[in-house]
């Protein structure tokens, strides 16, 4: 039994290479192309990553060591151990990354295929994302050093001239591997979108801890706050420095990786990903919380409790939040309009990940609309029903929590409202499909979440109720001690009733637009409509006839035209626009009638 | 432009046509009447000062010190121990075991009520208890939205006995958190004391 336990590890080591090995096989297309074979290949550059990161690490450290003598300061005590280690490690890593490297090279020479193969990807874009995370580390602290946040260490210097190097050596040989096979492309993409989102992560904190330092100057100034220990709070201090160093490396990071690499990448799934889920959704998320906290802190302060050392503290929370908001507004904004303009291109992945981000926001208004409306069934329960106990202290205890159920209603109504009644509204005209995945999964976790929330409240309430019942202590306090659950009940019955029938409704409607889709195929590419002003009612027919959603090119000449179209006709042109070859088509829409012209890019 | 859509389907839009849109109205109106009448209640009869039980009572002993805390009057506050308890603790330590109170904000937040459970008798004195109830919600952020709040409470005793003609507290009344010097249990030599009711 020891043994088979022992054995365990093992078992599972050799299982994850066994998957990748087969993942390599399936997807490398090497089955069909002359190589040097899997194993080898995860043999070569497996040992060629240990290798080298073995090596940077020494390189690093030896750097270090040196520049450290350089400084200038006095050292009053240094031991040889970190020569003698950086020495060791780099004397052994730096020939077994050789070594295999240059069998590597050597097999990509013999079968050019090779500059192909997923193992090689992975290498490259594994090492690009080590080196350029623990460059961009060593660069921050440099920027930290340079601008006076920090005293020397030789590290600042070696970190991004080691990593750096590394990254540099390796970004060329990636980018002189052409042309790449889908996988391939896939592994880049991932390497591109992470770095870009690290980058903007890093780029968006170091503005929003700048901003919030300037804000606070202001603020401190208009309210005359007393300040005690001056070095702290100047502007120009050790949060502000490293918080430009941070800024101004996120900077580049995603400049580079966002604007220089990604620019030609329009027609990625993962761009859309990228850019609804995290860049625009995360934008959304911020500023809706932000939102929040302001909106709160103002109803705290107009009829809750709010700090009673004034208002200088009551709205010590102004700074970071605006700062918040700004950053926050910032990237949504940008990357909303970034959006617009590339769906205006036709990218037809866009579609897809624009229907998942409107349903996502809808959640996120939802579950915030949901939270407020328990609170607010709470307040209204205490303040109505009766206690049983004399109250000793706050008759007024609603107040907060009433501040608090009004903030989470005033953001999540506008939001849900929003998204939703969208959502609704083009579903209901024929652009969004009642049976599109998103929207029924969407639908089934809300419908499911709010019976499990009733259900899971309901036993609740029914416990206390048995509990006082059975112990012969039941009385009006008992709605007292249930009012959250029962608000929870009310608002979760309230919520699963209405996506309950909304589900009901999309039943019934199903049939009725999958009728014609089961005479005519649907419509499954990008389209684009060049069209006049004067033609947006036409193009709105043909998107409701098609079942997608077209993107328009205005037509500057007034004189092209309108046409005429009756329905027999429409459906002609779905058929052509069907049949058309490649998955983007572009329709001339004048007053001769509609041409369907497909076409493709590059 | 959304004419030609809505002759497509007519279970669609956001219009009061479809039963789910109808259901949804109805629960908005209910709402804003169920929030109209609740925060009229609040402002008409839970507002305002609450009236202070009897003077020369354990519990209005125990709500003048709550409300004494409330305001941050420590000095007076300390004037509701015993003398044997402020033997045991001074006022500085009063003052420094009260300070969790103040730092978690609970003094200033509003977000602290109390009940009065009940009282009894206790072998020297009489016992009140009650309960503390704070509502929590959590600070919205992007990656934790604000949808933690609730209700927490548990339950207090405070127990006073009769010096002269007032209650006073003879073991450290919440929110003291501790007292170096006392001791759960009193030493026999501790005075009695009658507590007549």
């Amino acid at each position: 039994m020891g043994l088979f336990v022992s054995l365990v590890p093992l078992l599972v080591i050799g299982g994850i290479i066994w998957a990748v090995v087969a993942l390599v096989r399936r997807h490398s297309g090497g089955e069909g192309e002359p190589g040097i074979g899997t194993l080898r290949r995860l043999y070569y550059y497996g040992l060629s990553f240990v290798g080298l990161m073995f090596s940077a690490s020494g390189a690093v450290m030896l750097v270090d060591y040196v520049a450290d003598s350089f400084d200038g300061g006095q050292i009053l005590s240094r031991g040889q151990g970190q020569l003698a280690f950086a020495l060791a490690i780099t004397i052994v890593g730096t020939p077994i990354w050789l070594f295999h490297w240059w069998l590597a090279h050597k097999a990509v020479r013999r079968f050019p295929s090779e500059t192909r193969a997923l193992g090689r990807k992975v290498y490259l874009y594994l090492v690009l994302a080590v080196s350029g995370a623990l460059g961009a580390f060593g660069l921050i602290s440099l920027l930290r050093w340079l601008l006076g946040a920090d005293n020397f260490n030789g590290l600042h210097l070696a970190l991004p001239l080691v990593w750096g190097g590394v990254w540099g050596f390796h970004w060329y040989v990636g980018r002189q591997e052409v042309p790449r096979t889908d996988v391939g492309e896939s592994v880049h993409r991932v390497y591109v979108y992470v770095a870009s989102l690290s980058g903007l992560v890093m780029l968006l904190a170091g503005l929003g801890i700048v901003m919030r330092q300037l804000i606070g100057q202001v603020y401190d100034a208009i309210f005359d706050v007393q300040v005690l220990l001056p070095g702290r709070v100047t502007l120009w201090n050790d949060t502000s420095q490293g918080a430009l160093a941070v800024f101004l490396v996120g900077g580049m990071f995603w400049w580079w990786h966002w604007h220089r690499v990604s620019r030609s990448d329009q027609d990625s799934t993962l761009r859309q990903v990228y850019l609804h889920l995290f860049a625009i959704l995360g934008g959304a998320a911020t500023v809706a919380a932000t939102l929040s906290i302001l909106l709160f802190g103002l109803l705290q302060w107009a009829f809750g409790e709010g700090d009673t050392a004034g208002v200088a503290e009551q709205f010590r929370f102004l700074p970071a939040a605006l700062a918040a908001l700004i950053s926050g507004g910032a990237l949504w904004g940008y990357h909303w309009a970034v959006v617009r303009q590339e769906s205006a291109t036709g990218v037809a992945g866009s579609l897809a990940a624009r229907q998942v981000y409107r349903y996502l926001l809808a959640a996120l208004g939802l579950a915030t609309l949901a939270a407020g409306l328990v609170i607010l069934f709470g307040i209204v329960i205490g303040v109505i029903a009766p206690q049983s106990g004399q109250e000793l202290l706050r008759s007024d205890w609603w107040r907060n929590p009433i501040a608090y159920a009004a903030t989470l209603l005033l953001v999540g109504v506008p939001l849900w409202g929003f998204y939703w009644s969208g959502v609704q509204r083009d579903t209901g005209a024929g652009l969004l499909e009642r049976t599109d995945l998103t929207r029924r999964i969407f639908i089934y976790l809300v419908l499911g979440a709010a019976v499990l929330a009733a259900l899971g409240n309901l036993s609740a309430l029914l416990f206390m109720f048995l509990r006082d019942l059975l112990e012969g202590e039941l009385s009006a306090q008992l709605v007292q001690d249930a009012k959250w659950s029962i608000g929870a009940l009310l608002t979760a019955g309230a919520v699963s009733v209405y996506y309950w029938l909304v589900l009901g409704e999309d039943r019934r409607a199903a049939p009725a637009l999958e009728k014609p889709s089961t005479e005519v195929p649907p419509v499954r590419k990008a389209v684009i409509a060049l069209a006049t002003e004067a033609a947006r009612p036409l193009v709105r027919r043909l998107e409701a006839e098609f079942g997608v959603a077209l993107s328009q090119w205005h037509w500057a000449d007034p004189d092209a035209g309108v046409p005429t179209l009756a329905d027999d006709e429409l459906r002609a042109t779905r058929q052509r626009i069907v049949e058309a070859p490649g998955d983007r088509v572009l329709l001339i829409i004048d007053a001769s009638g509609v041409r369907v012209v497909p076409y493709r890019e590059g | 432009m959304r004419m030609v859509s809505r002759s497509v389907c007519p279970e669609n839009t956001i219009s009061l046509q479809t039963t789910s849109s109808r259901w949804l109205a109805a629960v908005a109106v209910v709402i804003v009447i169920v929030a109209v009448i609740g925060i009229t209640v609040a402002f008409l009869y839970r507002s305002g000062d609450l009236p202070l039980l009897p003077e020369g009572t354990p519990e209005g002993t125990v709500q003048r010190f709550l409300s004494t805390i409330e305001q941050g009057d420590s000095r007076l506050a300390y004037d509701y121990l015993s003398p044997t308890l402020q033997e045991d603790c001074s006022y500085q330590l009063f003052r420094d075991s009260i300070r969790w109170f103040e730092s978690t904000g609970d003094r200033d937040s509003g977000d602290l009520r109390i009940l009065l459970e009940e009282t009894r008798p206790v072998a020297d004195g009489v016992e009140v208890r009650v309960r503390i109830i704070r509502f929590y919600f959590s600070t919205p952020s992007p990656l934790a939205p604000s949808f933690d709040a609730g209700e927490s409470s548990y339950a207090e005793r405070f127990t006073l006995e009769m010096s002269g003609d007032e209650w006073l507290f003879v073991d450290p009344p919440w929110p003291m958190s501790r007292c170096p010097g006392y001791e759960e249990d009193p030493p026999p030599a501790r005075p009695l004391r009658t507590a007549p009711r």
